[in-house]
């Protein structure tokens, strides 16, 4: 039987919901590393996300122009923002590979703030998903959304560099010290992609003109 | 008649359609708010034109010049009226400029009146007339387009909540905007046509339907060859959502009809642009670079055409 075609709006959940999962994962693996018991094969798990995305983010893309609507820019908007949410999953995907061939136990001075440092990783990719799935009805909220993306950042931001000073004075092996600052910018890179992202939501939010 | 005259008027009525489809900007604002690609926008044009010519153009236009000229109005001196105003309209349109028609004609008409009838050879109180409405169409387009966005976007604002939002309104301004520009387009070339086939059909020299055929055809090709380089060009000076469009547009295509019923010879083209400049000031949006290119072809359009008139009013007698 032939399948059901799938509405834009079907797809862009799904897709959603996928990077959410994806992001939850990647956060239990980390913490699983920060606590000495993570299971590498697990981090397969993040790829597979990842292919998903990709394919519903080529779906959601094929639905878009396929729909001959009167309103391009519309449609513009939404593609930008379904692609540049693909550059999350993409980015920690990049984290998944990274962390599957680190060869070190994370150092425990490290731990405590590598924490807070996880923490703010899921909050930060969780408020831009929901800025992109409330951004369809609700502008404001949206728009504060965005506004936490920026503050979680730069909390991030600062722990990178408290986790970077650590590693540098205490960590004696150059090699852990350049693989382990490695690692942090690459979640970093996750988080700051997030600020981008929802940089560009708000400049949506403004351009469209509403109450 | 001789078929070597005969083929003079085909030929010069086939190049005035052509002309006023090629400085034909109706489609402007449907280009730049992005409803229907340049594509589409030609198909229609190509089909409006036709379906206009042939059921509206019926109505063959009084002699041109009859009320600004105080000579006798031959065959050559009409002649080297539209000629003059259709190489003027083609010489803008090369340069994407919109430009009003009737300045274009009247610039011919005095260039020629004063060329053979010298400074009493004009009625130069109507024309001052005329000239008073030229300066004033622009800033009457540019007022009434900043006061409608500023009302229209009042309106639509407290509506606008999220994209989906957004999104509803302005399709239900794009699909009113495209009916409105679609009749617009209709009217327009029953109008232009009626112009263009006047030297043909008021001198019996071919069937009605074949010179509406032609010139419908005459009105589409130019839209297409060169119309689409104006409609890009206005369509682009501000940038444009359906609903912001809509405020430009509609009014001054209102005040357009309004001034039509009135006998006021406003220019739909001036108004046009005038209104995308005062929307892109009451948007507080950027505007496009290089409108004095727009400004000085209008200026310059009564002295260039009334030259034009004069150059070609020799060959035209050759002809005749």
């Amino acid at each position: 039987m032939k399948e059901k075609k799938r509405s834009l709006e079907e797809v862009n959940k799904e897709f959603r919901k996928r990077i959410l999962k994806g992001v939850e994962l990647m956060h239990q693996l980390l913490s699983d590393f920060i606590n000495n018991r993570l299971d590498k094969n697990k981090l397969d798990g993040i790829i597979l996300f990842e292919k998903k995305c990709d394919r519903l983010e080529e779906e959601y893309i094929e639905l878009l122009y396929k729909k001959k609507r009167a309103l391009p820019f519309v449609v513009e908007d939404r593609y930008k923002i379904i692609t540049s949410l693909d550059t999350i999953i993409d980015k920690i995907e990049l984290v998944a590979r990274y962390l599957k061939v680190y060869p070190f136990e994370p150092p425990d001075i490290i731990k405590n703030i590598f924490k807070k440092f996880n923490e703010l990783f899921l909050r930060a990719v969780k408020s831009l998903i929901k800025c992109s799935e409330i951004i369809e009805n609700d502008f404001e909220e949206a728009y504060a959304q965005a506004q936490d993306v920026e503050e979680y950042r730069r909390n991030a931001y600062d722990l990178k560099f408290e986790i970077l000073e650590i590693v540098f004075k205490e960590i004696k092996e150059p090699v852990k010290v350049y693989l382990t600052s490695k690692l942090i910018s690459l979640i970093y890179n996750v988080i700051s992609r997030c600020e981008e992202v929802s940089d560009y939501f708000r400049g949506l939010i403004v351009k469209y003109p509403h109450k | 008649m001789n078929l070597s005259l005969i083929l003079l008027f085909l030929f010069v009525s086939i190049i005035i359609s052509f002309a006023i489809g090629a400085n034909d900007e109706t489609f402007s604002t449907i280009y730049g708010s992005k409803i229907l690609s340049i594509k589409q926008i030609l198909i229609l044009t190509t089909i409006f034109a036709l379906l206009g010519t042939f059921f509206l153009g019926r109505n063959v236009s009084e002699t041109v010049g009859k009320e600004l000229l105080y000579i006798e109005n031959s065959d050559s001196i009409v002649l080297t009226i539209l000629i003059s105003t259709a190489a003027w309209l083609i010489f803008s349109s090369i340069f994407s400029i919109p430009i009003s028609t009737t300045h274009a004609t009247i610039g011919s008409i005095i260039g020629i009146g004063l060329f053979l009838g010298g400074i009493n050879g004009l009625n130069w109180l109507k024309i001052l007339e005329m000239s008073f409405w030229w300066i004033l169409s622009p800033i009457i387009g540019y007022v009434i387009s900043y006061i409608s966005y500023k009302i229209i976007s009042k309106l639509i604002t407290q509506k606008i909540s999220g994209l989906k939002s957004f999104e509803r309104i302005q399709n239900i301004f794009s699909y009113i905007l495209l009916v409105i520009i679609c009749l617009t387009a209709f009217s327009r070339a029953g109008n232009d046509a009626s112009n263009a086939i006047g030297i043909l059909v008021g001198r019996d020299l071919i069937n009605i339907n074949l010179a509406l055929i032609i010139t419908g055809s005459g009105l589409a090709s130019g839209i297409i060859v060169l119309g689409r380089r104006v409609i890009k060009n206005v369509g682009t000076i501000t940038e444009l959502y359906p609903s912001t469009a809509f405020s430009a547009e509609i009014p001054t295509s209102i005040l357009l009809f309004v001034g039509t019923l009135l006998g006021i010879p406003l220019s739909g083209s001036h108004m046009l642009v005038a209104s995308l400049v005062g929307l892109s000031k009451a948007r507080k949006t950027r505007r496009k670079k290089g409108l004095w290119k727009i400004i000085l072809i209008w200026i310059i359009t009564v002295p260039a055409s009334s030259l034009l008139a004069i150059l070609i009013y020799y060959p035209v007698i050759y002809f005749l």
